[in-house]
């Protein structure tokens, strides 16, 4: 079921109905009806990885409870492994099995030894990724003893479980999410609109900008050697417009969502294309996956405690580790050394925390110098992304030497005017709300009701003109 | 709670109304205009699906139009039919394409199935009455929800473009040129060997609106004629024949059927068993031309006059 189909849009009116009216605003009701509702959600892919999830959620509900029993350190340590590496086993198995043979293969093929490629037939299971790496900070928490383990089996399954964020973050942590669950929820007027208004642009990130996108940046990547140099230029950066909208959509209808039952989730974007640095950058994009990263590997290697040359070491680990997280294919490892090539100038000359807060914070215009720094900066990150999009090395290699070609400076093959037009409002209205936790959330509220209303409406006609086909969002894959 | 769903439920009924009535003027202006106009010289047309797409090249047979296109069932034939008829007096004329497979209602998925509904309501919903839209609905409910929005952005950027013809640009059928030419054994490989089979399921909904057809040329007076396009003589789809025949004799006995069954060909001339390729659509189309040429739709028993030609031609 994906939040840009006719089915959620059941779905989720029927959730919210049934969860403030009939669970009779009882909180143990309240979860039962959200964690039922959630492994239908996710069953509605296929139901058969429904017991993977449930495996997963009861393996580290158990081992949490257990570590936290444990009476020795090294009883606790025990079980802190036994989950670790069951839930790393699962991710090393569906998502990297195929790739770590062949990549094996391969490298004893150039070294003259002849094998064969054994291979599975594996099909990923939809959000793997993200679940467990929910259960993994949890189970990390509790070896830390930052969190107690949770002894109600409802209130951890729905933390791990629950629909807005099951299949494709944000990663939440049991610190934030769990005392939510725990707690009595009432419903909020202004919570509940602010939720609504979330999930519209969302969806018409998703529908209107993000789809539209892929419609020319696929063309341009599936057929690269046809387009001249500045055709490419216009594909990559439909493709950074695309992945944007594809997945901050995917988490404002996510975060939307959740605020509708009264729960509030981690924030996941913000604004990364107005970044000055990459640093920046990181700091806005994909913000729970980022600080997973930061908590969970980077501090533990030692961060940047120990000297340049572990800074440089943790740096680089944890930006090719958030690439391969994305997939197995060596397009996203290289993704990340690029952007480790980007940020460690930063690092060492310790610029990487100069730009905080929001661009022009408080101003209308940028002034020159952070203008061009956030077209530096998305020039770069556009750059990075031919790698992420490529479906292998070879292609990303010559699309990068077609765009520095002398056609370059050719008229590009593919101007459409619509998508332009969109992608300058889309830019616009992002721009004027980005002191906000989205675009619009604050955006036209000092208007006239009828004006804010035609501005809504709006929005909607371009959802429901830009809709058809069900496109999956690209996360979903990881 | 109750002003967060009131207003909420407001918002929404605004939204749906100004969506359902400029779904409904946009339909109303498309279905206005005469965009199914074509040559005066055109007097014939020719319906159907695969069949009839692939074997008649227009263009070698004097004043026939082919209209014909790929999975395309009775019902959207009708509309496409009534639109035509409406914008083109001078057709005397109409051939439908009239095969085993039409009565068969595991073909009727050529009416709701999601990928027949996402590519031809759009093109045809302004054409459609509140009935014809509430039977897609009734089988397959979220497809006509989805294709909604698709019938308004392409009825509202053909309006938009001032163009004049709706069959070519929304591509609604026509002669199709295949190259392809498949060898023996490939065409020996594609061969599944199906027994005759004594029951079928009949296509219930796709023979009503094939009756509407029949309905429709006799209000216009148009003469109307089923057609059974040449298929390879190995092919199996004819193994409803029984039930074939009893549907054509007791439901559609007033009108005339021209069967071209065994017009026989050499394999280059096919794409595959069932279809030509433009070798084999050209032989056909000038052996069918001859043949109107020499009086076939004035003659009183025209499929003996078909069969003596065809026993020559396949000599």
């Amino acid at each position: 079921m994906l939040f840009n189909s006719l089915s959620f849009a059941l779905f989720l009116p029927i959730l919210f109905f049934c969860y403030w009216y009939l669970t009779n605003k009882k909180l143990i009701f309240q979860n039962i009806l959200l964690l039922g509702a959630s492994y239908f959600f996710y069953a509605c892919w296929d139901y058969r990885f429904l017991f993977l999830l449930i495996f997963s959620t009861l393996l580290d509900f158990f081992t949490g409870l257990k570590m936290q029993d444990a009476k020795t350190a090294n009883v606790k340590k025990r079980w802190f492994c036994i989950s670790l590496l069951i839930n790393v086993g699962f991710l090393a198995v569906f998502k990297y099995f195929n790739f770590f043979v062949e990549s094996l293969a391969s490298a004893l093929f150039t070294l003259g030894f002849k094998v064969n490629n054994f291979t599975l037939k594996i099909i990923l299971p939809i959000g793997i990724s993200f679940y467990t790496f929910h259960g993994l900070s949890y189970v990390i928490d509790i070896y830390k003893n930052k969190i107690k383990a949770e002894k109600n089996f409802i209130n951890y399954s729905l933390f791990v479980s629950f629909f807005p964020l099951l299949v494709a973050g944000p990663i939440e942590r049991a610190t934030h999410l769990l005392p939510q669950i725990k707690a009595q929820r009432t419903f909020n007027y202004t919570k509940a609109v602010d939720g609504l208004r979330q999930i519209l642009w969302g969806l018409f990130k998703k529908i209107v900008i993000a789809d539209t996108c892929a419609t020319y940046s696929n063309l341009i990547f599936d057929n690269a050697t046809n387009y001249n140099g500045s055709t490419l230029v216009i594909g990559a950066v439909f493709f950074a417009f695309q992945i944007y909208c594809d997945f901050s959509g995917y988490s404002d209808i996510a975060l939307g969502a959740a605020r509708l039952f009264g729960i509030e989730l981690l924030k996941n974007f913000s604004f990364p294309y107005f970044s000055r640095d990459i640093a920046e950058f990181w700091r806005r994009w994909h913000i729970s996956l980022s600080s997973w990263f930061r908590d969970y590997l980077y501090i533990p290697l030692g961060g940047s405690k120990g000297g340049k040359w572990m800074s440089i070491r943790n740096t680089l680990i944890i930006f090719l580790v958030s690439g391969f997280w994305h997939g197995a294919n060596w397009t996203f490892i290289i993704w990340g050394a690029i952007h480790a090539c980007y940020f460690l100038p930063l690092l060492l000359l310790k610029r990487n925390r100069s730009n905080l807060d929001i661009v022009a914070k408080g101003k209308i215009f940028p002034n020159v110098k952070e203008f061009f720094s956030m077209i530096l900066t998305f020039m770069l990150s556009t750059f990075a992304w031919i790698f992420f999009r490529a479906k292998n090395l070879q292609d990303a290699f010559v699309f990068v030497k077609k765009i520095f070609s002398k056609t370059i400076l050719s008229v590009p093959q593919e101007l459409p005017k619509t998508l332009f037009v969109l992608l300058c409002l889309f830019i616009l209205i992002e721009w004027i709300g980005r002191e906000s936790n989205f675009a619009i959330e604050k955006l036209f509220l000092k208007w006239p009701m009828p004006f804010r209303l035609l501005f809504y409406a709006f929005l909607f006609f371009c959802i429901f003109i830009f809709a058809g086909k069900e496109q999956s969002f690209i996360y979903f894959q990881f | 709670m109750k002003k967060f769903l009131a207003k909420a439920f407001l918002f929404l009924t605004v939204i749906f109304l100004i969506v359902f009535i400029s779904l409904f003027l946009i339909g109303k202006i498309v279905n206005k205009g005469n965009y199914f106009t074509f040559h005066k010289t055109n007097q014939n047309i020719i319906l159907g699906h695969s069949h009839a797409e692939c074997s008649y090249n227009d263009s070698l047979i004097l004043g026939f139009k082919n209209l014909a296109q790929s999975g395309e069932s009775y019902f959207y034939t009708y509309f496409k039919l009534k639109k035509v008829l409406e914008n083109n007096t001078q057709i005397k004329t109409c051939f439908v394409e009239f095969t085993n497979n039409n009565i068969e209602s595991k073909f009727e998925k050529w009416i709701w199935d999601d990928q027949y509904i996402s590519n031809r309501y759009p093109k045809y919903f302004a054409f459609m009455n509140a009935s014809d839209i509430f039977l897609l609905a009734k089988h397959n409910t979220f497809a006509i929800l989805n294709a909604q929005s698709a019938s308004l952005k392409s009825n509202f950027l053909f309006i938009k473009s001032k163009k004049k013809n709706y069959i070519i640009e929304n591509n609604l059928g026509g002669y199709l040129h295949i190259d392809k030419t498949v060898s023996d054994s490939c065409l020996r490989i594609q061969n599944k060997f199906i027994e005759k089979i004594d029951t079928i399921n009949i296509a219930n909904i796709n023979l009503q609106y094939l009756t509407k057809i029949v309905d429709l040329c006799n209000n216009k007076k148009v003469k109307l004629f089923f057609i059974r396009s040449p298929t390879h003589k190995n092919c199996t789809a004819m193994y409803n024949e029984r039930q074939y025949k009893n549907i054509l004799k007791e439901n559609f006995s007033n009108v005339e059927f021209l069967d071209f069954k065994n017009f026989i060909l050499p394999n280059l001339n096919y794409v595959d068993y069932e279809h030509f390729n433009y070798k084999g659509a050209s032989k056909y189309s000038k052996f069918f031309n001859s043949l109107v040429e020499d009086g076939l739709l004035i003659r009183r028993n025209k499929q003996q006059m078909i069969d003596s030609a065809l026993a020559i031609s396949n000599l």
